[in-house]
Order: C-alpha cells, then sequence, then structure tokens
C-alpha cells in the first residue's frame, strides 16, 4: 500500500503541533463557518511543497486565532503588531507542514517546501477552501481550519 | 561566562521566540543579535563577537546552506558552533549540514529541554 497523507495523520499533527508548540487549547469543530466571524477579514497563510508528492497546504483563520497563537509564542499579554500575528500564522503553516510530511513520509524522503506567504480575503472567498481535506479545530476558543491540498499524491 | 548569541531566521517571531528560549533555558548572554537572512548574518559576524549561531536554513537573499559554506570557508569563522533550527528534516539535508559542521540540528518543535541541551553542548565544544 502506498503511503500518503491521510485525515488521520493531519488530524494527528495539527493537534500535536497546535498543542505543543502553539501552546493551545484545542477542541475538534466539525463546521468551520460555523466559527469564524462572517463580518472579519480571514487570513490564508500557505505554502506549497514538491516531492514525491505535491499541492499546497494552508492555514485559514482569522485575527483572533492569530493573536491568541502570537500572544502564547511570546508569551505576552495582548500583541498588537500586525507583522507579529501574521509571522506566526506563517511560521505555523510552516511547522504543521514540515511535520506532517515527515510523520507520512519519513526523514528519508526529502520535499522542497516554498516560503509561506499571507493574504487577506473575506470567508466567502477562504471557504472555498474548506474542502474535504481540510480540518476545522477551535484553538484557544478561535476558529482555524487546515489545508492540505495534493496536487499530486502516489 | 555569559555568551554572545546570534539567532539567524527570517521571521521575526521565530527569533523572538528563540530568544525567549534562551532565557527559560537559563542561558547567560553577554549580547544577542539578529539577522533576517545568511547575508545580514555575516554582517554582523564581522563586526561582532559571536560564540553560538542558532540558525534556519530557508531564508530569502541568502539561504542557511550558502551562509555555513561562507562561515566555513573563513579561517576566523570556520570553527563557530551552528545550532540549526528548521522544519525540514531530511536524512539527506542533514547529511549535508553534518559535511558543513553543524554542531546540532533542531526540528521544529523542539522543547526547552532539547534547546538548553543543544546550547551548552555547543558552548562546551567551543571553549
Amino acid at each position: 500500500m502506498e503511503t500518503q497523507v491521510t485525515n488521520e495523520s493531519m488530524r494527528e499533527v495539527a493537534i500535536r503541533i497546535l498543542e505543543e508548540w502553539g501552546m493551545m487549547l484545542v477542541e475538534p469543530d466539525g463546521d468551520a463557518a460555523d466559527g469564524f466571524d462572517p463580518t472579519a477579514p480571514c487570513y490564508i497563510a500557505s505554502l506549497t511543497f514538491d516531492g514525491v508528492v505535491s499541492g499546497e497546504y494552508a492555514v485559514i483563520c482569522q485575527e483572533r486565532f492569530a493573536r491568541a497563537l502570537s500572544n502564547n509564542l511570546l508569551a505576552e499579554d495582548d500583541c498588537h503588531q500586525t507583522d507579529n500575528l501574521e509571522d506566526a500564522v506563517k511560521e505555523l503553516v510552516n511547522v504543521l507542514s514540515g511535520n506532517l510530511l515527515t510523520t507520512t513520509y519519513g526523514t528519508e524522503t526529502a520535499f522542497a517546501l516554498s516560503a509561506p506567504t499571507i493574504r487577506h480575503t473575506t470567508l466567502h472567498e477562504a471557504s472555498v477552501l474548506f474542502n474535504n481535506s481540510s480540518l476545522c479545530y477551535r484553538a484557544d476558543g478561535e476558529p482555524v481550519r487546515i489545508v492540505f491540498k495534493p496536487s499530486r499524491q502516489p | 561566562m555569559s555568551a554572545n548569541i546570534l539567532v539567524v531566521d527570517d521571521s521575526a517571531i521565530v527569533r523572538k521566540v528563540i530568544i525567549r528560549t534562551l532565557g527559560m533555558a537559563a542561558i547567560s548572554t553577554n549580547s544577542v543579535h539578529q539577522a533576517g537572512n545568511g547575508a545580514e548574518a555575516l554582517e554582523v559576524i564581522s563586526n561582532q563577537p559571536v560564540d553560538v549561531i542558532f540558525l534556519d536554513i530557508n531564508m530569502p537573499v541568502m539561504d542557511g546552506l550558502a551562509f555555513l559554506e561562507r562561515l566555513r570557508a573563513n579561517s576566523t569563522t570556520k570553527d563557530l558552533p551552528v545550532i540549526v533550527i528548521s522544519t525540514e528534516g531530511s536524512q539527506e539535508r542533514i547529511a549535508r549540514l553534518n559535511e558543513l559542521g553543524i554542531t546540532d540540528y533542531l526540528r521544529k518543535p523542539f522543547t526547552p529541554e532539547n534547546f538548553a541541551k543543544a546550547i551548552q553542548d555547543a558552548l562546551s565544544h567551543h571553549r
């Protein structure tokens, strides 16, 4: 049986990284759309990976999630610097994707990862990425959606 | 003895997290410098004393591998301890980093215990 990323491996990595690296309390949330604020912009942080499997990995969240993550990473009460908020979400997508690929394919398989980028969009536009290969959690009470989009899997 | 630290990463928040972890690991520092890529790091090293370098690999302008090659080619910096912190941990990549004489490799997310051991080993190696 060929190795490939499964929802189970995505879940294991996502919860471990959000809890251990992001120091967040994580709860599963089946329906992301219910948790997101429709009036607030969404952040989409993403990167591409290329190796035995290629594609895109993305984290969709809103400012309140980014603020909670940034506060945890920096041990600050309330981070107001936009750069820190965006940096925190970009780093999250970097750590999540690297760990998912290593957990799935092992350290003997090399991948080229692009630098993470972040863009702001509407919830409506971000919802296009809410596909079957995505997971949603509440981390420190804030919704976050994690998307794995392979363009080629063995 | 206090250490002079250089943290090289294109992410400002990662640099801050590493500096915060230095404090959590009770590492006594004389100075902590930051650089956003390999070229900035070479500039810091040419002007400041540095005992240990924390290095990211994927960075714009000059990445971690190119920086290491430049560092090892210079007789005054060829023995500086370098701890690589990265999410990418393929055996091929780590073998290349070992060829370039890194002291340790920490995969994110690292624990404060692993972090403390890595820097203590690096400092004892350097002194």
